[in-house]
């Protein structure tokens, strides 16, 4: 069932690729701007005004070429990685190539004035109205982009296959992301603190209650047999894809099982990040933390969640500047969603280790077969040691030394150029690969029934409740306060 | 197979007399997987390859599932890990709004 893979796996690759940019941008530090010629996308009226180098020191250099050169090094970067991982590297230049640049589009149309401007720079447009939606539509345009093309370009989408890695892209943004969460941190210590707490938190309700419940419900009403049940359970209620492949594994059930439960996680991930950031944005813009823990809880894969987190990030902050006049720091209802996933999929493996010993010793154990510890740490996702490293190494550096906040912030923003990006390329082809035709498929009604009754009449609330019990009240820090 | 057939083979896995064949195949198992390491599991992210005569139609799979009633041991397992789960949730609220008042 599970055979070894030449090169190394989309999670190292995507720990070494952020580093890569982690310590690029370290430079710096030592009075090296490494990164500073990367694009910096701002909102425009006029497109000739929207490009520009994030860095002064590179002010000179026309928004175009700053463009290309980011092209350039994120084509580079991602095709030495992809070599690692054992793809035909001509097909990759071409296919990360076109992703790219109609990320890019998207990401450039969302920051169209009258889509992303907020009110109190309406006049500096001159415009009377926007969606206010800020430039994180792009997010949204790229998604929906990336659905058109996936569900009705098939031909088209085979082109781009080789480049449509949507999990190692939001790694990759996920490793980058921790060192500009650390500086965050090292200004709002307690705040930090609670985060990290309710991130282990998120681990007794995902593990406990949520699969414990999920499994009852669809072996008891649904009459779903334990091979179906376990990898059903671990994909709605703890991780999706990787939760059901790991359990599947784990009781030694077929492989087309947790691959068929799998293809629906994708596809319900993604009608959770379509919805869920608008009905966070208009219920609970007063509970912003709340909102972000909401996210980590209850999307259900990595890119959708930290997506998910990121959009709920702008709109939120978007809508308390515009209704009460307060400009909350922007990062911290993404820093909670990531953490709260993060800390649900680091016990992947122990739970994984946990089923198999229960389903051997009392369930049902199959001739010569063996539970080995060795598991957890094979299942353990690598990229959260990249998020972990970078998150501390900046944590640590600015509390040592609080005069270099300011330094740490500008290499941070310039990392974040390319991390942005690859939340770009993760929304674009989350969309490509979400294939809605498979709700189609006869035969799905049932699997789709349990999704859609613990999901929506149960996950998504109870996650919303304990949320609430932890965060109502607590709002991110203000800028200029 | 005959019957000072089945106990050359017995005796030849150092199984006693009054194994039966169940116990026979169970040894046999056992040594062809230590004959043949077990493949490591795939990194989180990646799928297993299906068989081919396993690849089917979600319907195909979902008619040949059968029937299986909860056993008591998976009605313990549920029922200990919803209990534990809320009471270890009640204990991190305290500890939450004892400990990090700044979450509060």
């Amino acid at each position: 069932m599970e055979e070894k893979k030449q090169g190394i796996s989309e999670d190292w690759l995507s720990f070494w690729l952020g580093m890569v940019v982690f310590v690029l941008g370290l430079g710096y530090f030592f009075g090296l701007d490494l990164l500073g010629w990367g694009i910096k996308t701002s909102v425009w009226m006029d497109i000739t005004k929207a490009l520009s180098p994030v860095s002064d020191t590179f002010k000179g250099v026309p928004g175009l070429t700053s463009l290309f050169l980011t092209y350039l090094f994120m084509l580079v970067l991602t095709e030495i990685g992809a070599s690692f991982l054992g793809v035909r590297i001509g097909k990759f230049i071409l296919a990360f190539s076109i992703v790219f640049w109609i990320g890019y589009v998207c990401w450039l149309c969302g920051h169209f004035a009258y889509i992303a401007a907020t009110p109190e720079t309406l006049a500096k447009f001159g415009i009377s109205w926007s969606l206010r939606l800020t430039g994180e539509a792009g997010f949204i345009v790229a998604l929906v982009a990336g659905l058109i093309v996936g569900n009705f370009f098939p031909g088209f989408s085979e082109t781009l296959k080789e480049a449509t890695r949507p999990e190692l892209y939001i790694k990759t943004a996920i490793v980058i992301l921790g060192a500009g969460l650390g500086v965050k941190s090292a200004e709002a210590i307690g705040l930090a603190s609670a985060v990290l707490f309710r991130g282990l938190c998120a681990i007794v309700e995902a593990y406990l209650i949520y699969w414990a419940v999920v499994y009852f419900i669809s072996r008891k009403y649904f009459k779903f047999s334990r091979e179906w049940a376990a990898p059903l359970a671990s994909g709605i209620s703890i991780c999706g894809v990787s939760a059901a492949i790991a359990t599947g594994g784990a009781i030694r059930a077929r492989p087309v099982v947790p691959i068929m439960v799998s293809s629906l996680v994708v596809i319900f991930a993604v009608v959770e990040l379509i919805i869920l950031p608008f009905v966070a944005q208009t219920f609970l813009w007063q509970e912003p933390m709340v909102a972000g823990a909401w996210m980590g809880l209850a999307v259900k894969t990595d890119g959708a969640a930290v997506a998910s987190g990121a959009i709920v990030d702008s709109l939120i902050r978007s809508k308390a500047l515009a209704e009460a006049g307060i400009n909350y720091k922007e990062g911290w209802m993404l820093m909670t969603a990531t953490t709260v996933k993060m800390f649900i999929d680091i016990f992947i493996g122990v739970w994984a280790f946990i089923l198999a010993i229960i389903w051997c010793a009392v369930i049902e154990c199959k001739p010569g077969e063996r539970v080995r510890p060795g598991q957890i740490w094979e299942r353990f996702p690598k990229f959260v040691i990249g998020y972990v490293l970078t998150f501390v190494i900046m944590l640590l550096l600015c509390l040592a030394n609080p005069g270099l906040i300011k330094t740490a912030k500008a290499a941070t923003a310039q990392m974040d150029t390319f991390r942005v990006l690859f939340f770009v390329l993760t929304f674009f082809t989350i969309g490509v690969v979400s294939n809605f035709k498979k709700l189609w498929e006869e035969g799905i009604g049932r699997l789709a029934a349990v999704y859609i009754l613990c999901l929506f009449g149960f996950i998504i609330w109870v996650g919303l409740l304990i949320s609430w019990i932890f965060f109502h009240g607590v709002t991110p820090p203000i800028v200029g306060a | 197979m005959k019957v000072y057939e089945v106990e050359r083979i017995r005796k030849l896995l150092g199984l006693p007399e009054e194994a039966g064949n169940q116990e026979i195949e169970a040894r046999i198992a056992e040594l062809i997987a230590k004959e043949k390491p077990s493949p490591k599991p795939l990194p989180p992210e990646e799928k297993p390859e299906v068989p081919a005569p396993e690849k089917g139609t979600l319907v195909t799979e979902l008619s040949k599932m059968e029937f299986e009633p909860l056993l008591p041991v998976e009605k313990k397992l549920i029922s200990w890990s919803i209990a534990l789960g809320v009471v270890g949730l009640g204990f991190l609220v305290w500890v939450s709004y004892t400990f990090f008042p700044a979450g509060h």
